[in-house]
Parts: structure tokens; C-alpha cells; sequence
């Protein structure tokens, strides 16, 4: 599902549509990128916005020595940085989003778009099954509540949680990326 | 099988969420350490549980999306400043080349923009309602039923924009060096400092600008930014469909009585007035005949009028019947 490779050459030539397809295939893991070192919902989601903004802006300047993906990764972590200096919260989360290899950057820039990949699989589980999985997983409800809430039997919720599970997995493993995570995953933990 | 795998994916997820008991805990841990499989089935439950962050909805990522465009526009216009030579020159070929608009899309962008991130704050007018508020630098904004206004929290902000569903009357304070800008789904306005009204009411195929005092400009919200200067008493009519934009000279205040609780209208068509009505009551309009929708109108409906009232008007001036069931009504 990876964008073309002349996606940032359109986006240079200034071809509209191709931006916006970055922007659609990019901006949630990117989002989420940000978020790490931000832990802020809407200034991830601000910050980013402006990486985009410049990207076009700027596109005629621009030289290609990388990817789309990693020029854009890039961009997110440099603008993150140079925000938390401007507010001067040099405590903790500077600390975290200098990170101390290449290898701790790329592994979360992997997580990102692990993310991003659950996201929309999360967006593409049934209507009721998502609305069950999310108060359980966003909301933190306990299935108790949350078959109250519904007006439906706690066994519903919890077939229902066992189906978002199910498809949930089926779409992600097929994916060669979920091994590496996994293999990053333990190396964290 | 399908139900077997099913089953596990129940006792899963019931452990990840925190919704068994020890003993079942107990359970999926032998479950676990009977095969590989059942081991990767797990550890792969887990990964995914564990990386799931609230996700953005597809609403809010469509509505970034219009807030990035809208930037480009509003940094765009900055740049017009500084490049106001070329522009100048520009105006000039477009004149000669005769269509009003600008085409500035191949200015480079060169000011480093500081990254400033903000929280956006939501003011919607009720159905029925219209709704004021005053931002931060003062500026005036009255929002007719049903609008949603977004601004920026912090007045510190180096920008003054907002973003507008629907239709708003603004009175913009004057800052020169911070020009105010108004986003919505398929234009921009740069201000100064000015009167004026807009209406973009999502799915409608027009923006209509209004302009009582000062001086703005319109950005169609296209990546590539043309602009149009709009004088006062001049309104700007924007037809996405076609693409273009039409200006022409208007009484202005008439395009801004709802704020008084009025609405005004002057030779408005049929269509046009239904919109007006199904947005003011909440309600359903249908036309039995087509041809009607053509059929123009002068005159007035108040905002604290009874809806029998507003019916009872247009059956007198242009001899329309009505049928009212609940929250529909049909024309005829």
C-alpha cells in the first residue's frame, strides 16, 4: 500500500492530487509520530499540519536525497524538537525525543506506521463491532458497562470483542512489518 | 475451526481488557504454552492491543486536511505581500489576459514560518439561534443558525485565522501587520480590518461574500492560489461547480440582517428561500413541482416568526399551498 515512489517528484512538479494522497496516506502515522514526543493530541495533529504546509510551500527548494517518507518523518521530529525548545520543556520529553540511535528513531517511526495500519483496520471493522471495541479500548469501559450502555448482553460484547480481535489480527499478521515489530517489540520490553 | 479460533479470540481480549478472572488468566496462559501457534496467536493479540492509540476519526483528518489547504492559502497571501511588485505586474497581465483571477501558485516559499502549535476552540450557533462571540483581538463574530466558527485558544498566536461552517457576519479589528484570515471548506478571506459577511454552508454549491466596509481578499481554496479583491459594497459570488467567481455591487447590509434577527429577502428564488426556511425551523421542505423552484419572491420572514406565519406569507404573496406533517412539509 506504499504510494508510488514519484510521489514526491509529482508533489515537487506541484501536482495537487499527489499531496493530498501524501497527506491521506501519511498525516495518521505521522500524527502519531509526533504525538510520542508531544503528548499532546491537537499539537501533534497542529505541527504536523505545518510539516505539510511547508512541504508544499517550500517544494521548489526541496532536493531529493530521500524518501517521501523519511523526508517527512524527518521534518516531524526536527519541527517537534525545535517546538519543546521554544516552550522550554527541557525536562523529560526532550530527553525522549533525543533519541540516543538511529535504530530507537527507526523502530518508532515503525511503530508509527504500525499504528496508523491498526487505525484504519479500526476504521474498517464492522460498525457495532468497532463502537464495542473502542468504548473497551479507548473509553476503558468494562464489558459490563459497556453492554448497559448499548442496551445489549455481555455475552454480545464480549463476541463481539473476540471478532474485533480476530479480524483485527487477520489484517495486520499478514504483514511482513508486524514481525519486525514484534522483534522490536521484545527488544524494548 | 473458525469457532474454535473464535472462542481463544474471546479469551484474549477478555484478558488483554482486563474482563477475567485469575482462573481464566490461568487458562489462556496453558492455552498459550500448548503449541507455537496458539504462542504467536497470542504475542501478535498483544503487539496489537498494545499499539492501539486512539485513532484519529476520518472527520478530523478530513478536516486537517481543509486546515492544511487553508494554511498554504493564508502563507501564500503572506508571500503576495512581499512579493507585491510581481504581483502588481501580475494584475496588470491579468487584466490583459481578462479573466479577474490571480494565479500566484509558483511563489517560493521563503519565510521560516516558526512552527506554532495551538488548540482550536468550537462555538456553534443552535438551529434557531445566532450565536456571537468575540476573539481574543477583539474581533467581532456573529454566527447564524446552525454555523460552526473554530478559533485558535491563544492569543499569542503570530496568526489570527478561524474556521467557518456555515454562514458569519464578521467585525474584524484592524491589525495591519497581522492579517486575519477566515477558512472555510473551498475559500479563504484575508482581512485587515473590515465588515463583512460569508456564507459557506457545507454542500451548497456557492460561497457568498459580502462586504459593507474596508477591504479582503478571496483565496479559492485550490493549492495553487488565485485571489480576488472585493471593494465595499461589492459581493463575490463563488460557484465551485464552474469554477468561477462572479462580482457584483449590492446593498450589503441586506446580506447581513439576520444578525438583526431579520431575514431579508429581495428577489430570491423559491429554492433559495426553502434553504433559508429548512435551516431556521429545522425542518424538511419539498416541492411537489419543479418548476416552481424557480419562482422569485420579495419580502421578509422574521427570525422569532412562528413557522405558520412564514407559510401563511409566502401562500398570500405567490398563492403556494402547504401541507405540514411533523417536520416535513410539501409545497405545491
Amino acid at each position: 500500500m506504499e504510494p508510488g515512489q514519484d510521489l514526491l517528484q509529482k508533489i515537487i512538479q506541484g501536482n495537487e492530487k499527489s499531496f493530498t494522497v501524501a497527506f491521506d496516506h501519511y498525516y495518521p502515522g505521522l500524527c502519531f509520530y509526533a504525538n510520542k514526543f508531544l503528548h499532546d493530541r491537537d499539537e501533534a495533529r497542529s505541527l504536523v499540519q505545518q510539516v505539510f504546509v511547508d512541504l508544499w510551500m517550500k517544494r521548489h527548494k526541496l532536493i531529493i536525497e530521500q524518501s517521501l517518507k523519511a523526508y517527512l518523518y524527518t521534518s516531524v521530529r526536527n519541527y517537534t524538537l525545535d517546538f519543546l525548545k521554544h516552550k522550554l520543556v527541557e525536562s523529560k520529553y526532550l530527553k525522549e525525543a533525543q533519541p540516543e540511535s538511529a535504530t530507537f528513531d527507526r523502530d518508532l517511526i515503525e511503530e508509527a506506521e504500525l499504528n496508523a495500519r491498526i487505525n484504519s483496520a479500526i476504521e474498517a471493522l464492522p460498525a457495532k463491532c468497532r463502537e464495542i471495541f473502542m468504548l473497551c479500548r479507548f473509553e476503558e469501559l468494562r464489558y459490563s458497562e459497556i453492554a448497559k450502555k448499548l442496551g445489549i448482553s455481555i455475552k454480545t460484547v464480549e463476541m463481539q470483542m473476540g471478532i474485533a480481535l480476530k479480524k483485527l489480527r487477520s489484517k495486520l499478521t499478514g504483514n511482513q512489518n508486524i514481525q519486525i515489530l514484534l522483534y522490536i517489540f521484545s527488544k524494548n520490553n | 475451526m473458525d469457532n474454535q479460533v473464535s472462542d481463544n479470540d474471546q479469551q484474549i481480549v477478555s484478558v488483554l481488557s482486563g474482563n477475567s478472572s485469575p482462573s481464566e488468566i490461568e487458562k489462556l496462559q496453558q492455552w498459550q504454552n500448548l503449541s507455537a501457534e496458539n504462542k504467536k496467536i497470542y504475542d501478535d493479540s498483544v503487539l496489537i492491543w498494545g499499539n492501539c492509540a486512539k485513532p484519529l476519526t476520518k472527520s478530523e483528518i478530513e478536516q486537517d486536511k481543509i486546515l492544511v489547504q487553508g494554511r498554504i492559502i493564508a502563507q501564500a497571501a503572506l508571500q503576495h505581500k512581499r512579493d507585491r511588485i510581481l504581483l502588481k505586474f501580475l494584475r496588470v497581465a491579468a487584466i490583459l489576459i481578462g479573466p479577474i483571477m490571480l494565479v500566484a501558485g509558483f511563489y517560493v516559499g521563503n519565510n521560516n514560518q516558526q512552527t506554532k502549535a495551538m488548540a482550536w476552540n468550537t462555538v456553534t450557533a443552535p438551529r434557531k439561534h445566532i450565536a456571537m462571540c468575540t476573539l481574543a483581538d477583539g474581533t467581532e463574530v456573529w454566527l447564524n443558525a446552525g454555523s460552526t466558527l473554530s478559533y485558535t485558544a491563544s492569543s499569542q498566536s503570530d496568526k489570527r485565522e478561524v474556521k467557518l461552517n456555515g454562514e458569519g457576519y464578521f467585525k474584524v479589528t484592524k491589525n495591519t501587520k497581522k492579517p486575519f484570515f477566515v477558512i472555510t471548506q473551498q475559500a479563504t478571506v484575508k482581512v485587515l480590518g473590515t465588515t463583512f459577511n460569508m456564507k459557506a454552508y457545507p454542500g451548497s454549491e456557492q460561497i457568498v461574500t459580502t462586504l459593507e466596509e474596508g477591504s479582503i481578499e478571496l483565496f479559492v481554496q485550490k493549492l495553487t492560489a488565485s485571489a480576488v479583491r472585493i471593494k465595499p459594497g461589492e459581493q463575490a459570488i463563488y460557484n465551485m461547480k464552474e469554477g468561477n467567481i462572479e462580482l457584483k455591487t449590492v446593498e450589503a447590509k441586506q446580506f447581513s440582517a439576520w444578525i438583526g434577527d431579520k431575514f431579508l429577502f429581495k428577489d430570491a428564488d423559491l429554492k433559495t428561500i426553502i434553504t433559508e426556511l429548512e435551516r431556521l425551523y429545522d425542518i424538511k421542505i419539498y416541492i411537489k413541482n419543479p418548476k416552481l423552484e424557480k419562482l422569485h419572491f420579495r419580502g421578509m420572514f422574521s427570525y422569532d416568526q412562528d413557522l405558520l406565519d412564514a407559510f401563511e406569507t409566502l401562500r398570500r404573496s405567490v398563492k403556494l399551498n402547504y401541507t405540514i406533517k411533523g417536520r416535513e412539509v410539501w409545497l405545491e
